[in-house]
């Protein structure tokens, strides 16, 4: 028979001439009884598991016997298995957590327009952006720059139109005719931007006029268009012209400056907002650059009055770098000619003419020789 | 015969250490002042009530007098009855 639950006894009371041998019979055929309590010369009260409770309905005659059920079972038993709740409250919540849990997931991304190259190229950008298949469920603003982002990225992209359903998402992609602007043919000569002396030439199409180590002022024709002198055979003269360029540069070097770094990777840190109101677990940090994005709770199709924020911060450090050796002095005069000059030209000479030192920063008056194409295009006149 | 089998039991219990209520088909009693007995290796529940309490035994009855008394657990060896015993009888 085994250990009874004790909360699955039933109280009965027997009534009879002889309910000993009653009781006596039901144990012989293996069920125990518990708690036999007289009450009067006739009745007592006994404790039985339910099968014995069927077996006494059957052989009560046989004793002279009638017994009557103190408590309604099914009730009583409710009653009894006190710890009972607790497992279905658990469950409920589980449910609820399965629910929520599935509320803000993406459940699925389609992609509707567009050619299957433009579609897969969306579906990369997509997953990068975080709009995929188990993610998070987007806020309407996150949905404005995911389509933005995608405008950005995606250069044959027209139209990107982004629709949630419930935690499904349907991206509209229309694609555009890649304009390819028409192959210039109209016929130009090159002439000089600069003066210099050239050390270099690569003509594709063209007369040229000049030769290597020839000294070309501003605004001569290096390569022309006619490949005739007096002809009517006109080309788009093409081709490039390395000369060596004087400069004068003066710069405005500080000594001393600050600067803050950016840490390029993110931590990521997650808060909590309850009713529009409370703040938990908010990162602070004030001085850091910090980029927040807000994904609310469903419940199925309810927004619940929280909110996840999650937060990536970049730490921003403040540096600050004394330049007094003339090693760092070198460094900062190439960058500052590149700033000025444009970052291709390639600097075979430079010489400082005269340099003035403040109390936080230095003048240089620089002499500079560069090697620079020096080519320019210039319409010929048709007008003959 | 049953004379000739009881002593062999009786030579085997003594001689062979062995418990003699196993071999000799007694039952057990065991009692916690006077408040709690535990009879094992009884042989059925013959009358009970408030005051008294008998059970058979292989070789007549146990009777059991006192006050309140309950059947604790009914089990078909074994009987716990709980009360105020005043007094524990055998009778052949």
């Amino acid at each position: 028979m085994g250990m009874m639950n004790q909360y699955d006894l039933m109280t009965v009371t027997i009534t009879g001439e002889q309910p000993e041998a009653f009781i006596q019979s039901i144990v012989d055929r293996g069920y125990p009884v518990y708690g036999v309590k007289r009450i009067d010369d006739s009745s007592l009260f006994v404790k039985v598991s339910p099968q014995a409770i069927r077996l006494m309905k059957q052989t009560r005659r046989a004793y002279h016997c009638s017994i009557l059920l103190q408590e309604k079972p099914r009730l009583w038993r409710f009653y009894h298995h006190k710890h009972q709740w607790i497992s279905y409250s658990f469950g409920v919540v589980l449910v609820c957590l399965v629910i929520v849990l599935l509320s803000n997931v993406i459940w699925r991304v389609d992609i509707v327009g567009g050619s299957p190259e433009l579609r897969y190229d969306v579906r990369q950008s997509l997953n990068e952006l975080g709009l995929k298949q188990g993610e998070w469920v987007f806020r309407q603003d996150d949905l404005s720059r995911v389509e933005r982002e995608l405008m950005n990225q995606i250069e044959e992209l027209a139209y990107v139109g982004l629709s949630q359903e419930g935690s499904s998402f349907t991206i509209t992609v229309e694609e555009t005719d890649v304009y390819e602007p028409p192959l210039n043919e109209e016929p130009v000569n090159l002439i000089a931007k600069q003066t210099g002396v050239i050390q270099s030439m690569f003509i594709e199409t063209g007369r040229p006029l000049v030769r290597i180590h020839d000294t070309v002022n501003k605004g001569d024709v290096l390569v022309s268009g006619e490949l005739e002198e007096e002809g009517d055979v006109q080309v788009h003269a093409e081709g490039e012209v390395i000369a060596d360029v004087w400069y004068r540069v003066q710069a405005s070097i500080p000594l001393d400056y600050r600067y803050q770094t950016v840490e390029q990777k993110p931590s990521t840190k997650y808060s909590l907002t309850l009713f529009d109101n409370w703040n938990l677990f908010k990162p602070d940090r004030p001085d850091d650059l910090i980029h927040t994005s807000t994904r609310p709770v469903y419940f199925l199709d309810w927004q619940l009055p929280v909110s996840i924020h999650r937060h990536q911060i970049h730490t921003i450090t403040d540096q600050q770098t004394e330049f007094n050796l003339d090693e760092q002095l070198e460094r900062e005069i190439e960058e500052q000619l590149k700033r000025q000059l444009g970052s291709s030209i390639d600097v075979t000479y430079q010489k400082v003419l005269h340099e003035e030192r403040d109390s936080d920063k230095v003048n240089l008056d620089m002499f500079i020789k560069v090697h620079e194409n020096i080519v320019q295009e210039q319409k010929i006149n048709q007008g003959d | 015969m049953s004379q000739l089998s009881k002593r062999v039991k009786r030579w085997l219990s003594d001689q062979g250490q062995l418990p003699k209520d196993i071999i000799l088909d007694y039952p057990r009693i065991t009692m916690i002042g006077q408040i709690h007995i535990y009879i094992e290796n009884h042989q059925g529940l013959r009358h009970f009530s408030s005051d008294q309490v008998i059970v058979n035994q292989s070789n007549g009855r146990i009777v059991i007098n006192g006050r309140e008394l309950v059947i604790k657990n009914l089990l078909r060896e074994d009987i716990v009855v709980e009360g105020h015993i005043d007094a524990v009888n055998w009778e052949a």
